[in-house]
Order: C-alpha cells, then structure tokens, then sequence
C-alpha cells in the first residue's frame, strides 16, 4: 500500500467522449486511483489547443509533466497499475491488438463521419462498404486471437489487460450504431462481458456521462 | 544461456521494419533478415502470417504481428526504450504521433512511389502540409529542448531509429519539404554516423524507402 503522499496526481484531460480517453480512465477506476477527469468543451477546445503537447486529446497530467497520445497514456498507466500481460511477449501481443484496434477505428472512421451527420453520404452504403468489411477483416482476428488464448475472456493471458478494455469499447460504441455487428464474434462480446461484470466497470458504465462516442 | 532465436519477416525494403533491423544491428542481436517479395507474399506466406500482414517478428518460433508492437518489443528487450516510464510513455507517443502522420501523408507518399493510381500533384497539396504540421514542429521542439541530440532522454532509443529512417526517405523522395526543419537533418546524420549503424546502413540491402 501506498502513501496518498506518495501517489502523483493525475490529471486526464480529453473532450465530453469516451472515445479514446475511456480506457484510461477505466485503468485508473480499476486500479482504485484517484484522477481528475477532465472534460473540455468542444467550444473551449480551439483556444485550450496550444497547452497541449501535440494539440490534441487526450493529455494525461502526472504531476503537471504533460503525455500526449491516448494509446501512449493507456500503456503508461497499464504498466503503474498492472494490466500488461504478464511478461514481455504477452505485453507485446496486447500492444499488436491495441494497434490493430487502431487501425480499426481508422477504417471506420468514413462511415461514423457519415452515421453521425457530420458529413455527406448514404449512410447504408457507408454501412455495406466501409463498416461491414472492417468489422469482418479485424474482428476475425480479435475473435481469432480471443480463441487462441483459450476462450478465457480475456485476449491475451489470463489477467484483464488495457486491450480487453480498449476493444470492449469499441464494440459498445459500434454496437450502438449498428445493434447485432459483433453476433458472429462470441468469444469477442465474452471478453467484454468478463470486463463490464467486473464490479467497479459496471458502477462506472452505469453512472459516467452518457455520450454519443 | 539459450539464445532466442529472432526471424523478422518483411518486404525487401526498409520502411517500418527499418527500426527494429537498426535495434538488432545496434544491440549486436543476430535475427533471420527474411525478406518476401510481392509474389512470394501471395504465393505462400499470406496466410503464414498470424494478422495477414507483415511486419512479423518470430522469437522461437511465436509470432508477434503489427510493426509498433515489434518495435516496443524489441526496444524493451534491448534497452531503447528510455529510462523512466515517462521517458518510455513519450517514446510512445511519438511513435504514435509517427503514425498518425504517416496516415496523412500516405495518398501523398503512395501515389508518389507508384504504389497507387492518382494525381501526385492534387495529392501534394491536399496533404502535404498538413501532414507536415502534425509531426515535424514537435520533433523539432524536442530536439531543441534536449542537449543530448537525441529526441528523448539521453541515449539513443527506438523513436530516433524511426524518425531518421523517415527523415532519410523525405531527403531521398522529397527534397525541400522539411526545409523549415534543420534539426532533422542533424539529427539524422547523428543516428547515421552511430558506428552500428554506419556499419549496418553499409551492409544493408538496397531499397528505395
């Protein structure tokens, strides 16, 4: 146990989303680690821009010394408090699919635009062309990667790591969207549920801010 | 001891398996430099491969996927990977913030090399700039904040593989574009003259990017 005094304060700053700043704030609730979860404005953003590192979100504050870069503050913070894998080659395997969920979101990322108003299209064309052959070419491998590790709930090893979190995200957030998407995936939506049973998870689901990402 | 024995699956070229080749040369490691042209790639090791893709990094025989994973793999292994999880968590990040840019700038970069159909002019000026924008003027911030010459900490590590990698393809495809930015240049040529890598960027196979 460590000394409150000891503890650095933590600062995670990032918009009104859960979107790539949500799976740190679920290490810092697993971890039982007091944070100051800040959201910006969209409206306060443009003029905030400049104190921020590489001028974006999210920022994680340890002590006032500024991390940028929402996967570079996750993998800070599933090494503090311990959901890494258990060794360097699990860690390394958490790592692959944090960036194949990444390269995931990047794919989807013409069809939200579309779904979301935020741009010109044919939502259900956006569906059939982007959202649906991403879902299929990535979570095959998710579910793939979740089967190997013997459908255990988690993707790697046998302990909860940052990714369990990241992907079960991901798959909340789609599936509000587009109800159904991951059926084929089971092993996948097990993950997930291992993660949203875990009572401090459920707590926080039930009670954060309810945004549309 | 046993020795882990390293097989490093990519294309023949350096691009983002550069880093990892340049952590082995450095650290003295001995891997398997296994280089698949595109119709070896269809032919046979597609689905040899656990993502489909490569980068792939075997270490007895377990295969690791995704070129960042491999390279923090491999940087933690060896020490290129600063000395204090903070140091560590920026390291990250500009090797995430790398990527981003490398997002942006790919029509661009892509149409350029003949690697996609497409106006290269039209693709210039839509994302070179902002491309530029996202990346360089933080690497340059660092480079002037830190005495060492290397981006961050005090001894070289897996980011500064990377950006001079990088930063040797933009001299060698696109002269001018980092004009704004001398600092790279300088500390490209200090990676480069590194004697590991002088002897290894000698030895190396020859690949455009």
């Amino acid at each position: 146990p460590v000394s409150l005094l000891a503890m650095p304060s933590y600062k995670l700053n990032y918009f009104d989303a859960r979107g790539l700043g949500e799976v740190s704030r679920q290490l810092f609730i697993l971890s039982g680690t007091p944070y100051e979860d800040n959201r910006i404005p969209k409206d306060q953003w443009p003029a905030l821009k400049e104190k921020y590192g590489f001028g974006t979100l999210p920022v994680l504050e340890v002590d006032g010394k500024q991390i940028p870069q929402s996967l570079a503050i996750a993998r800070y913070l599933a090494k503090e408090f311990g959901f890494y894998g258990a060794n360097a080659f699990e860690a390394a395997w958490v790592d692959a699919l944090a960036d194949q969920a990444k390269d995931f979101l990047s794919e989807m990322r013409p069809y939200f635009v579309i779904a979301m108003g935020m741009a010109e299209g044919d939502k259900d064309k956006a569906k059939a062309e982007i959202a649906l052959p991403a879902i299929k070419k990535h979570f095959d491998l998710f579910e793939k990667a979740a089967k190997d590790n013997g459908s255990n709930g988690h993707f790697v090893g046998s302990k909860l790591s940052y990714v369990d979190i990241l992907i079960s995200e991901f798959v909340f957030s789609i599936d509000s969207f587009m109800p159904g998407s991951f059926d084929a995936f089971p092993t996948v939506l097990a993950v997930r549920a291992k993660v949203t049973s875990i009572p401090a998870i459920k707590e926080w689901i039930e009670k954060r801010p309810k945004t549309v990402t | 001891s046993t020795m882990v024995h390293y097989k490093l699956y990519y294309f023949p070229s350096r691009s983002v398996a550069e880093p990892v080749r340049q952590m082995f040369a450095y650290a003295g490691i001995e891997y398997e430099d296994v280089r698949i042209t595109k119709e070896e790639w269809l032919a046979e090791w597609k689905n040899k491969m656990t993502f489909d893709q490569v980068p792939v990094l075997e270490v007895d025989g377990k295969q690791i996927p995704q070129s960042l994973a491999i390279g923090r793999f491999v940087a933690k292994q060896y020490g290129f990977y600063g000395k204090t999880p903070f140091e560590a968590a920026w390291i990250d990040a500009i090797a995430d913030q790398f990527k981003d840019y490398w997002v942006a700038l790919a029509p661009w970069f892509y149409v350029h090399m003949g690697y996609a159909e497409g106006d290269v002019e039209a693709a210039k000026a839509k994302c070179a700039g902002p491309a530029r924008d996202m990346l360089f003027p933080h690497l340059q911030k660092l480079l002037k904040e830190n005495k060492s010459g290397f981006l961050i900490g005090d001894q070289v590590s897996w980011i500064d593989f990377m950006i001079q990698e990088h930063v040797t393809v933009l001299e060698e495809e696109f002269p001018g574009y980092l004009k704004d930015y001398p600092e790279l240049f300088v500390h490209a040529a200090k990676i480069r003259a590194l004697p590991a890598i002088k002897a290894w960027i000698e030895k190396r196979p020859v690949s455009r990017g």
